[in-house]
């Protein structure tokens, strides 16, 4: 717990993607089935680029860990590469979160995707 | 600062009864079983203990059964009961808001023929007569109910309840675990055949527990060895814990009245502030039928574990009942009981307070949460007025 509780501040503490984009290029939201974890992803895209991600969540700490984890290795990336982030990079990134409710930690990276999947949408039309 | 807040998940172990204890985990040793004097020592100062723990709920020694916890005193009375007198019948009936050791006890039974049936609760936690008297069959051998809510605090009426189980024939089980210590416990006034201590939630240490069983009452010991305690539990008795359990007992038997005021007061005040200070905010168990240290919110659009984080890393310890904490993922039984939605019960925080806690430490916990829970709402995809959550 000493352990968890450590690392999980030390992100939650660096925090700097929390909150919402106007005008978003692309919004998912992901919920868990079970707990009702809810993380709901934000995107701006630029040439094919995440210029930025944000994230509102109501949700367990190691959600909101790795959330913001998700969206500080997204901005920057290409739309492609961001889709691909799963949530083994997304641990390792974190220095390898304690094994707890694996499927909260996957609430984020599915909102990403679905922030990405609805920007396709939109730009396809 | 730090705040421990969470009295009802273990308390301190006072000193005085560490001061006790001892001699019994240095130079007194020996087994209670042997014939010589070291031996016999360790045998008066159990005795000792089992009249204390005995005089403090208005029961005989003899009445009085050690166990290693509440959880087992718990397994002992249900299947130790229900093993004994299978003949009487083989349905049990168990309230929604009982500790998992109850309902899991209960529910090992059913791989044995037992039927378990459960009974619902009001809003406020409490067991309704009524509703008991319709689940309570002839077939039914045990009754079991807790006299008070470890999560939501609720104080039951057990005599009440346990005069539905009598008329019907069926024994009276009360988990009285949480309550020990807290609020006053007579096994006459409350008429029960069967019910279960722990020492370690209040003030005594981890690791021992007892079940009182009233003279005449049958069970079957689920731990079978040497014939210790009266061939109810075998096993070398556990002599610091018991010695520790029985000075417990005697300082709360002294100290609880006074001691339930100045917590009831501190803890009234403090869920004042916090329903002044923060919207959205219910009280969950009964307004005044509740244990004076227990405090039970339900803080709308924020998960509970990421606040009880939040507020650790604030220095303050309290717990939830947020499905997150959860090995299934699944929200609180007792919260779910009283009617809280999946929603609801996410963003429950459970604040105990207790012999040591401090003013200091109240107002430590009022000064931080308002932030927290800002924060928490902050990022919050649900706001009041907006999407429903459910």
């Amino acid at each position: 717990m000493a352990v968890r509780a450590e690392r999980i501040a030390s992100i939650l503490r660096k925090a700097e993607h929390e909150g919402v984009i106007e005008s978003p290029d692309g919004v998912g939201r992901a919920e868990h089935p079970l707990c009702g974890d809810a993380v709901e992803f934000y995107i701006s895209v630029r040439e094919g680029v995440i210029a930025a991600a944000r994230f509102r969540a109501l949700a367990c700490a190691a959600a909101i860990a790795t959330s913001e984890i998700a969206a500080s290795l997204a901005e920057g990336m290409r739309v492609e590469e961001a889709e691909r982030l799963g949530v083994e990079e997304v641990e390792r990134h974190a220095g390898g979160l304690p094994e707890i409710n694996r499927c909260c930690k996957e609430v984020g990276v599915r909102a990403l995707r679905r922030a990405i999947q609805d920007y396709r949408g939109k730009a396809n039309t | 600062m730090r705040a421990y807040l969470d009295y009802a998940s273990t308390t301190p172990l006072d000193e005085r009864v560490l001061e006790e204890m001892l001699p019994w985990l240095k130079e007194e040793f020996a087994n209670p079983t042997g014939i010589y004097s070291l031996s016999q020592r360790a045998r008066q100062a159990v005795e000792g203990a089992r009249e204390r723990v005995a005089e403090f709920i208005g029961a005989s020694p003899s009445e009085v059964v050690f166990t290693s916890s509440g959880t087992e005193a718990c397994n002992l009375a249900i299947k130790g009961y229900a093993l004994a007198n299978r003949r009487q019948g083989n349905r049990i009936v168990v309230s929604a808001v009982e500790h998992m050791a109850v309902l899991e006890a209960c529910r090992a039974l059913e791989k044995h023929g037992f039927e378990v049936a459960v009974v619902g609760v009001d809003e406020h936690g409490c067991v309704k007569p009524e509703e008991l008297e319709k689940a309570v069959t002839g077939e039914t051998l045990l009754v079991v109910v807790q006299l008070a809510s470890n999560e939501i605090g609720t104080i039951q009426n057990i005599r009440e309840l346990a005069e539905v189980a009598h008329e019907r024939g069926a024994a009276f089980f009360c988990d009285a675990c949480i309550a020990n210590g807290s609020v006053p416990v007579d096994v006459d006034a409350l008429d029960v055949e069967l019910l279960a201590m722990s020492a370690h939630k209040m003030y005594g240490p981890k690791g021992v527990g007892a079940l009182y069983v009233a003279e005449g009452t049958r069970i079957e010991p689920l731990i079978h060895g040497g014939g210790q305690e009266r061939g109810y539990r075998s096993g070398t008795e556990n002599v610091p814990g018991i010695v520790g359990f029985g000075r417990a007992c005697e300082i709360a038997a002294r100290e609880m009245e006074a001691e339930g005021e100045r917590i009831r007061r501190m803890r009234d005040r403090m869920v004042r502030r916090v329903m002044q200070e923060i919207e959205d905010v219910r009280l969950n168990g009964h307004p005044e039928r509740r244990l004076p240290g227990n405090a039970n919110f339900a803080i709308a659009y924020i998960e509970g574990e990421s606040l009880v984080l939040e507020l650790d890393f604030a220095g303050v310890s309290a717990s939830t009942g947020s499905a997150c904490t959860s090995p299934t993922l699944e929200p609180s039984h007792v919260l779910t009981a009283i009617g809280l939605s999946k929603a609801q019960a996410h963003g429950s925080l459970r604040v105990t307070l207790g012999r040591f806690t401090t003013e200091e430490e109240v107002e430590h916990f009022l000064e931080v949460l308002p932030g927290v829970v800002e924060r928490l709402r902050r990022i919050s995809p649900f706001k009041r007025g907006g999407e429903e959550y459910v």
